[in-house]
């Protein structure tokens, strides 16, 4: 996976790219750290570009959620129709967190 | 290589071929852990419908290697799968075999940290006695349906039973998209059916 960040102030856009999958752990670690250190309030997670998720990286989305929220921060998901959206839709994510057809 | 057939990894190499399209648009797939030390075009065989798909590798190559994305792509290029079950198809292999690695032949059963999991997956993946168990996927057409094996054959649990109190999100994926799915008494076979749609 890949990714970019869009900085605007305390609101920011992480742009993913291709597969959203366990062996993302580390740099997606590395995302939250990031995030949580810049005090960001409002980011959204921008999965255009991601053509597959597992349930390690939905995982990982409810550690990026909880961490925010400890600094009064909130996520928005950014998903076309697709194997993404299908995941987060069965795995009821969208009561979790704000999601916007892209 | 040298030693016990049975405890060999795949060679990197050699998955290369394994997941190039040359290789996959020409044959079945009949690979064994027996056969490990001959390359791999001598276990080639004539693909015949009735014929089962199946594969197996070590803990190690399931883990590094993105086998559920292979093991589709074969199943494609077979035309046992429509193209509208084909991501269907990845996320439940995907799933099940995280499971079958994770649970099964990893042995990991507490829910922990991310990092924590991370970090046992990696030290285990260092011990031989870990990264060498075999995961076996076996696939075929029974009807109008695809079935999927996923198989720990050096007998570890793939986790339903074992692990029944702590059911986690993968097999709640794998019981949400598969129509069937169950598990064998033994606990170390998880099968998965998808119907054409």
């Amino acid at each position: 996976m890949d990714y970019t960040i869009d900085r605007a102030g305390s609101a920011q856009t992480v742009c993913l790219r291709g597969r959203f999958t366990f062996s993302d752990h580390g740099n997606f670690k590395k995302i939250v750290d990031g995030l949580v250190a810049d005090r960001v309030t409002a980011c959204t997670l921008d999965f255009q570009d991601v053509d597959f998720i597992d349930s390690s990286g939905l995982g990982m989305l409810l550690i990026l959620r909880e961490s925010l929220e400890k600094i009064g921060g909130k996520v928005t998901l950014l998903v076309p129709p697709g194997q993404v959206e299908k995941m987060l839709r069965i795995s009821q994510f969208d009561q979790m967190f704000a999601i916007k057809a892209a | 290589m040298s030693g016990d057939p049975a405890f060999q990894f795949l060679p990197f190499d050699s998955f290369q071929e394994l997941n190039s399209p040359d290789f996959l648009n020409r044959v079945g797939i009949c690979y064994h852990p027996a056969l490990i030390e001959k390359s791999l075009t001598e276990t080639l065989f004539e693909w015949d419908p009735s014929d089962e798909i199946s594969l197996s590798i070590t803990t190690k190559t399931a883990f590094d290697r993105n086998i559920a994305h292979c093991f589709k792509g074969l199943l494609v290029l077979k035309k046992l799968v429509t193209p509208a079950q084909e991501l269907d198809l990845e996320t439940l292999l995907h799933e099940g075999i995280a499971n079958a690695v994770l649970h099964g032949t990893l042995g990991i059963s507490e829910r922990v940290s991310l990092d924590a999991t991370t970090l046992e997956i990696h030290e285990k993946l260092q011990n031989p006695l870990y990264a060498q168990r075999l995961i076996t996927l076996r696939a075929g057409k029974m009807g109008s349906c695809v079935y999927v094996h996923i198989s720990t054959p050096d007998g570890q649990t793939v986790g339903a039973l074992k692990y029944k109190d702590y059911f986690g999100r993968g097999l709640k994926i794998i019981q949400q998209i598969a129509p069937l799915s169950s598990f064998n008494d033994a606990d170390n076979t998880l099968t998965i059916v998808l119907e054409d749609s």
